[in-house]
């Protein structure tokens, strides 16, 4: 998962950058403006957007604003210091979906990190389930049917995107894109290194059928043989 | 002690402006009524007692005209009352020079019909008041008989006639005068009231305006029917500026406030995600270090915070200019030598050009901080390589001091705010300097508390000049 994270107090900003990538694992892009953050949030990667609320340039609220207006429905959860019933009604009928005060915990910031990112997949369950295989989003575990299945962080995050969209052809760009922050090199080769990794620890058992399903040119995508 | 809901002046409702306004109408009208009335009654009385005093002349005349001869060998003079018609309750008598009585009406009352004094004179008799009037008169008879020169035959004349008429004329006259005062006077004081009621009408708006003031909404707006009353407008007036630079006062309070705690939340946010972020895992001595590295800098900053709002707080609530007379020139010499390391790190040259012996009425410590808040705010602002003077100089008892530096410099937009509370011109450039956005603010309370003014002058580009100025050393 990609995320986005723009807060004006950068000690801040790094901080829980630090926390989603160490934690839950996520890609973490960082800006300080509320028209970079408009800017980034066009190229439309982003799985979730966290967004302070009073930004140079352009507010929280704005930003939210012309997304939901500009038909991004990229969930957005907002921190703010003021907490004002008035200012939070506002915030949620602009177009976030959640918000948090500060000073918030950490721990609780990703817990909805992680429960915001679901919904915007249209999952209801923090366990994701294909056929005999199980991700569970909070713990970080795989189980292919009773076995337990040791996973790279980096494998991870990919059965973990593939299983947001099952059946679904899911292309190396747009792994790349939702995986990795703009810090990292692009390489298509790594995600098929990765790829062909996961692909081996799945199979737990000879009996077990092969899940991921690789289409040449297209991309991959978890589908029942 | 009195419960706070009490009022301290007893305001139990004892007077009423148009009770008061009503009275004093109707008390005027009351006096004004009571001397025209009487005025009118004095002035009917004299005209009806003339009118009685003619008419009673004129029966006296006719008495005289029945005194005749009285064909005795003395030429005397008689009355016949059979030449007379009187009223019945008319009296009169005739006297001859010596007193004698020659004639008086049927059942005359002694008393009314004695002489008394020649001319018009009032009197009362069993209750009744009578207008009596004596004359000496000349009757002349045997005028044929002498030759045209007739016979002189000087008489008295007592005529006395019943006023009483006159009187209940005069009574009803005053009924009727009283009875229209008091139905004037009921109307008027209506009229009054009502009109006063209408016209006191805006000052009940404007209660309905005031009332709607509360600390949530310093809104004062006079309605139009208020602001028309020329008596009113000046106190509308009042009102709505007063609680307009009450509203901007207590506008800028509560920005601060909501400044403030937006502050120091995220700087309280930062620590504490620092130490989550520690916490999330194990991890290795080294990232232990610099994550308490970390954490003690971001405490830096709490602490920052907390130092200037206190410090801020402190100087705008100060007041009083204080008495002692600091030697500047040294306290700037030595805030200057204290930044040079600043300076040094930050690759920018700090240059200064100060007058001896100049002196400001200041505290050291105060100088201190505004010297180096001013300095550190131009260090701050300027690119490596770039130079930031000091200047302070007194040229007929003003004392000039002056922060120039090259800087990025400060927009047009920006220029008029760069004092407020909180206020940065690029948030996350300010950030990334550390500032907390109440340095200057700092130094403008500390300027105002020693009666200067701070003023600044920026170009975009070219640099930034802050001046501060003493007019009195």
């Amino acid at each position: 998962m990609r995320v986005l994270i723009v807060e004006d107090e950068r000690r801040l900003a790094e901080n829980i950058a630090r926390g989603l990538r160490e934690g839950p694992g996520y890609a973490v892009d960082l800006t300080h403006d509320g028209e970079d953050a408009l800017q980034l949030c066009r190229t439309g990667n982003y799985d979730l957007v966290v967004m302070d609320l009073m930004l140079p340039r352009l507010s929280g609220e704005e930003v939210v604003r012309q997304m939901r207006a500009a038909r991004q429905a990229t969930p957005v959860l907002v921190l703010t210091a003021v907490s004002t019933t008035g200012k939070t009604i506002d915030l949620l009928n602009a177009g976030a979906d959640d918000y948090m005060t500060k000073p918030f915990d950490l721990g609780e910031l990703i817990a909805r990190c992680r429960a915001l990112i679901r919904r915007g997949k249209g999952v209801g369950d923090p366990v994701l389930v294909f056929g005999d295989l199980r991700l569970h989003t909070g713990e970080q575990t795989v189980q292919r049917g009773a076995a337990s299945v040791e996973l790279s962080p980096t494998e991870f995050r990919i059965l973990e995107y593939l299983m947001f969209r099952p059946r679904v052809v899911v292309s190396k760009r747009e792994l790349l894109e939702h995986l990795y922050d703009f810090t990292w090199e692009h390489h298509s080769n790594v995600i098929e290194a990765h790829v062909s990794n996961l692909r081996k620890k799945l199979r737990t058992s000879q009996d077990c059928a092969d899940l991921l399903e690789t289409l040449r040119g297209r991309g991959y995508r978890l589908a029942q043989p | 002690m009195p419960s706070p809901d009490a009022p301290l002046i007893d305001t139990t409702v004892t007077k009423s402006l148009t009770r008061q306004t009503v009275s004093i109408v109707l008390l005027a009208q009351l006096l004004f009524a009571l001397v025209l009335s009487g005025a009118a009654l004095q002035h009917e009385r004299t005209t009806r007692l003339r009118a009685l005093d003619d008419s009673l002349q004129g029966r006296s005349d006719s008495l005289l005209g029945a005194i005749q001869d009285a064909e005795d060998p003395a030429d005397n003079v008689a009355v016949d009352p059979a030449e007379l018609k009187v009223p019945r309750r008319d009296a009169y008598a005739v006297y001859k020079q010596d007193g004698a009585l020659l004639g008086t009406s049927a059942d005359a009352a002694p008393a009314l019909i004695a002489r008394t004094q020649t001319g018009f004179h009032s009197t009362r008799l069993h209750g009744h008041s009578y207008r009596v009037v004596q004359r000496d008169a000349l009757r002349v008879i045997d005028r044929a008989e002498t030759g045209g020169v007739g016979l002189r035959r000087p008489v008295t004349i007592v005529y006395a006639m019943p006023d009483g008429e006159v009187l209940r004329e005069i009574v009803h006259a005053a009924r009727f005068y009283l009875v229209a005062i008091m139905l004037a006077a009921l109307m008027t004081g209506l009229i009054v009231s009502l009109l006063l009621k209408r016209a006191l009408r805006p000052i009940s708006d404007l209660a309905v305006s005031a009332e709607q003031l509360s600390a949530r909404s310093l809104q004062f707006e006079p309605s139009v029917a208020v602001m028309q009353v020329r008596e009113l407008r000046p106190l509308a007036n009042v009102l709505t500026h007063a609680i307009g630079r009450l509203r901007v006062a207590f506008e800028k309070e509560q920005r601060f406030v909501g400044d403030a705690a937006h502050e120091l939340k995220t700087a309280v946010a930062v620590v504490r995600s620092s130490l989550q972020v520690l916490m999330m895992k194990r991890r290795d001595t080294a990232e232990y270090e610099a994550g308490l590295e970390r954490l003690l800098e971001d405490n830096s900053r709490v602490e920052l915070l907390v130092a200037q709002m206190l410090r801020l707080a402190a100087v705008e609530e100060g007041g009083a200019a204080p008495s002692a007379v600091l030697p500047m020139s040294a306290c700037v010499a030595t805030a200057l030598a204290q930044m040079q390391p600043v300076a040094r790190v930050r690759g920018v040259e700090l240059t200064s050009a100060l007058q001896p012996d100049v002196r400001v009425r200041m505290s050291a410590e105060d100088a201190s901080v505004l010297v180096t808040n001013l300095t550190m705010n131009a260090l701050q602002h300027s690119a490596a390589g770039s130079r930031v003077h000091v200047l302070l100089a007194e040229v007929e008892g003003v004392v000039q001091l002056r922060v120039q530096d090259h800087g990025c410099g400060i927009g047009q937009q920006a220029l008029p705010h760069v004092f407020d509370r909180f206020f940065r011109e690029d948030l996350s450039r300010s950030r990334e300097t550390g500032g907390t956005g109440l340095g200057l603010s700092i130094c403008k309370a500390l300027v105002e508390t020693a009666g200067g003014t701070v003023a600044i002058e920026s170009e975009v580009g070219v640099g930034t000049t802050l001046t501060v100025t003493f007019s009195q050393p």
